[in-house]
């Protein structure tokens, strides 16, 4: 066979380490695999993109710089939405107090407090839409230690940490004395057993002297509205059973010259009705058959002493005033009694309380010494003890101490300017 | 990277490094009610010391570019990078309060969340695809050079099916300054090594001018047959469906070549045997594109993403300052 025709001898296949290095090809070494290529490619594509999408937020075009925000904004402070200028007057600079006092006085804390904080130290913004909530823990900053953050600290408590056994202070209330001049006896209107005195079943309910008013809180107890019903008699001076319960009945009133004419015309006017009056005697002091002006001004001073020296002192003190018997004012039937004035503070001296939210708990569960309480001196607001099994140990919003202390003094508030919204936003269109 | 003992001082000193930060967190929003928030003094501190880290993970890029700097081994930086990340993902949850946010410092939150997520998923796939290629890759190859090598492959399967069909009349161009996969290396300097490729070449025309390994005409055709619809698709650098299907395991390979050897006579059953060879190789060959494209496909995420996180930063900084 010629050289030509004889077949090629087949070679196995040959695998080993320098024939598979062998195959690499140095030259298709270079420009990387499209991995690496597209890995760089959008390397710099987007952070370019990323710079080009933020040119119309950087430049605040329309409300764009709402972007910017960190967390949404107050419902009260809705309007100023998308703009950031109202209150972020000055750039690089926190949001000035001058901001906020456009629209709100925020009158100040306590004139002797150290280091008065700015308003958005404690009214932080961009929080959700829930208006700016203050936590327990700026009010405890400073009194934790007010020692440190006050001069001339008149407070007891020095060191309030939560509202807590020994981190709270006893209510100022309970230690206090109810000083108005005035004869009250819970006890009787609230008897353990029921019973019926003219014509009223007792005990009676709570409510039927403390009533509320259209918002739920509680309105100042009022003879007419509450005490008349049952005590119309008291204010009875017909002494001599002459006029009758109707109009021997003086009005409830603080003007003692009113009642003295009412009753010098209530006479007259049964004698003049009645021109025999005067035949009926006025028991010793004026015997049948007296002269008109000697029965009416007898009937006249009996009935006035009656009713001042015996029937008002069933509830009120009677004091002389301007040489004459009156009765001692008592005011308003609302917190404590100062002589003077018609309407004394509340009852907590640094904190205010709504019996709106607590209309779900039964009065006698916090005023658990009414039903007991038979001197008018008994002041009825119950001790922290009995707030603290719902109040100060969950950590919710309950447990605020703004719940129950305004940190600004309202008393000092003065009422800003009312102004439209288009005036607040700066929108004159 | 791999996660060894050499990391253990690292996770001591950033886990170490965390706790002090938390403490530090915790005394701070103990102390002042309102917290720390991304305005608060501490918060800023925060703010900036992440960003400070987050610049300090993005120089790595840089450094890799520079293999011969001065400036450590790359092998720490790497560790630096992963255990500084992490440390700079609390930075930044501190500094926002641990408030994902709205708006830009939002957007920023989550784009931070997925830039840390690729990159604990490309420490782990780093750690479990190596060893899983080592054990279904034998015959690994450079991963950029995975086309050539296929190309050598089919190139190298053509000349051993020509030994039983002769012409199998493709026509495909062939660079004669490629290799030859299968066990030979003809480097063809036309200048000094004419000769060879003249031989070559010559080999190459009686190979296709006739079979080589005798058989039948009928063996033969079935040969070609099966080489031209089902072998030789899978050798492309795009397999043929069909072929992934016939070819998709160990197993498979082998029962479709011993399937070939009982309707190939005895004569033709070396080159099956080599075209097994260079099937299952392509296979492997495959594993690894795909193993290598998941081993490094998640850097597709984690660096651009990173660098437009830092465009954001820089707008958020400025931004956040200026209100």
């Amino acid at each position: 066979m010629a050289k030509e025709d004889k077949p090629l001898d087949y070679q196995r296949r040959q695998v080993d380490t320098k024939t598979l290095a062998q195959r690499l090809v140095l030259s298709a070494w270079g420009g990387g695999h499209w991995l690496r290529k597209r890995k760089w490619q959008l390397a710099w594509l987007l952070p370019a993109v990323a710079a080009v999408a933020s040119l119309p937020f950087v430049l605040g075009v329309g409300s764009s710089r709402k972007a910017f925000t960190n967390g949404a904004i107050s419902r009260p402070h809705a309007m100023f939405e998308g703009r950031c200028a109202q209150c972020h007057t000055l750039p690089f600079r926190k949001v000035a107090d001058s901001a906020c006092k456009v629209c709100h006085d925020g009158p100040t804390h306590h004139a002797n407090a150290i280091g008065e904080p700015r308003c958005a130290a404690c009214h932080a913004e961009h929080r959700g839409v829930e208006p700016l909530a203050v936590g327990n823990n700026n009010c405890t900053e400073c009194h934790a230690n007010l020692k440190r953050h006050g001069k001339e600290i008149k407070l007891a408590a020095l060191n309030v940490t939560a509202f807590a056994r020994g981190k709270h202070p006893e209510l100022s209330a309970h230690s206090q004395i109810d000083a108005r001049p005035l004869k009250l006896n819970h006890a009787i209107h609230m008897p353990a057993q029921p019973k019926t005195i003219r014509g009223v079943k007792l005990p009676m309910k709570c409510v039927d002297c403390h009533s509320m008013d259209a918002a739920g809180e509680l309105v100042p107890t009022n003879f007419d509205r509450h005490c008349a019903s049952c005590h119309k008699g008291e204010l009875g001076f017909d002494v001599y059973q002459v006029l009758g319960p109707e109009k021997g009945t003086a009005p409830h009133s603080k003007d003692m010259a009113g009642i003295g004419n009412f009753i010098r015309d209530a006479y007259t006017a049964a004698l003049a009705l009645d021109p025999s009056l005067p035949h009926r005697g006025l028991g010793r002091n004026v015997e049948g058959g007296a002269s008109r002006a000697v029965w009416l001004a007898s009937a006249i001073a009996d009935s006035t002493n009656f009713l001042f020296e015996k029937k008002c002192l069933y509830c009120h003190e009677t004091e002389t005033r301007d040489g004459q018997l009156a009765v001692v004012k008592v005011g308003v039937l609302s917190g404590r009694f100062e002589k003077g004035r018609k309407e004394g503070p509340g009852w907590a001296k640094n904190a205010h309380f709504r019996h709106r939210p607590h209309r779900m708990v039964q009065c006698v569960s916090c005023h658990t010494q009414a039903a007991k309480s038979i001197a008018t001196s008994d002041v009825l607001i119950p001790k922290m003890e009995t707030c603290l099994p719902c109040h100060g140990r969950n950590a919710v919003s309950i447990d605020n101490c703004s719940g129950c202390h305004y940190y600004h003094d309202k008393m000092k508030e003065t009422e800003r300017d009312r102004k439209t919204v288009p005036q607040i936003v700066g929108d004159t269109n | 990277m791999i996660i060894d003992r050499t990391h253990r001082c690292w996770m001591a000193i950033i886990a170490a490094l965390a706790a002090v930060l938390m403490l530090i967190y915790a005394a701070y929003v103990y102390w002042n009610p309102p917290g720390a928030r991304g305005g608060s003094p501490l918060g800023l501190v925060f703010g900036f010391a992440g960003t400070g880290v987050i610049l300090f993970e993005c120089l790595l890029s840089l450094r890799k570019r520079y293999p011969a700097s001065p400036l450590g081994r790359v092998s720490v930086w790497l560790r630096a990078h992963l255990w500084l990340g992490l440390l700079s993902f609390l930075l930044i949850l501190m500094h926002s309060g641990w408030r994902f946010g709205q708006g830009l410092a939002g957007l920023l939150m989550i784009l931070f969340t997925v830039i840390l997520v690729s990159g604990v998923l490309g420490v782990v796939l780093q750690n479990w695809l190596p060893r899983r290629l080592t054990e279904l890759v034998k015959r690994e190859t450079v991963f950029e050079q995975i086309p050539q090598v296929i190309t050598a492959l089919r190139l190298d399967a053509d000349e051993r099916a020509e030994f039983l069909t002769g012409d199998l009349g493709i026509g495909e161009l062939r660079d004669e300054t490629a290799l030859r996969a299968g066990g030979r290396k003809y480097y063809f300097d036309p200048a000094q090594f004419k000769s060879a490729m003249d031989k070559v070449e010559a080999e190459r025309q009686k190979r296709r001018a006739s079979p080589q390994i005798d058989m039948e005409d009928a063996s033969s055709a079935t040969m070609k047959a099966h080489y031209l619809q089902e072998i030789r698709p899978y050798l492309r650098e795009r397999p043929s469906r069909l072929g992934k299907e016939l070819f998709r395991n160990p197993a498979a390979v082998t029962s479709y070549f011993h399937r070939l050897r009982t309707i190939l006579p005895p004569v033709a059953h070396e080159v099956l045997f080599d075209l097994e060879q260079i099937v299952e190789e392509r296979r492997q060959l495959a594993i690894q594109a795909r193993l290598h494209f998941w081993l490094h496909g998640w850097l597709l995420v984690h660096v651009p993403l990173s660098m437009a996180f830092l465009v954001l930063i820089l707008v958020h900084a400025v931004m956040s300052l200026y209100f």
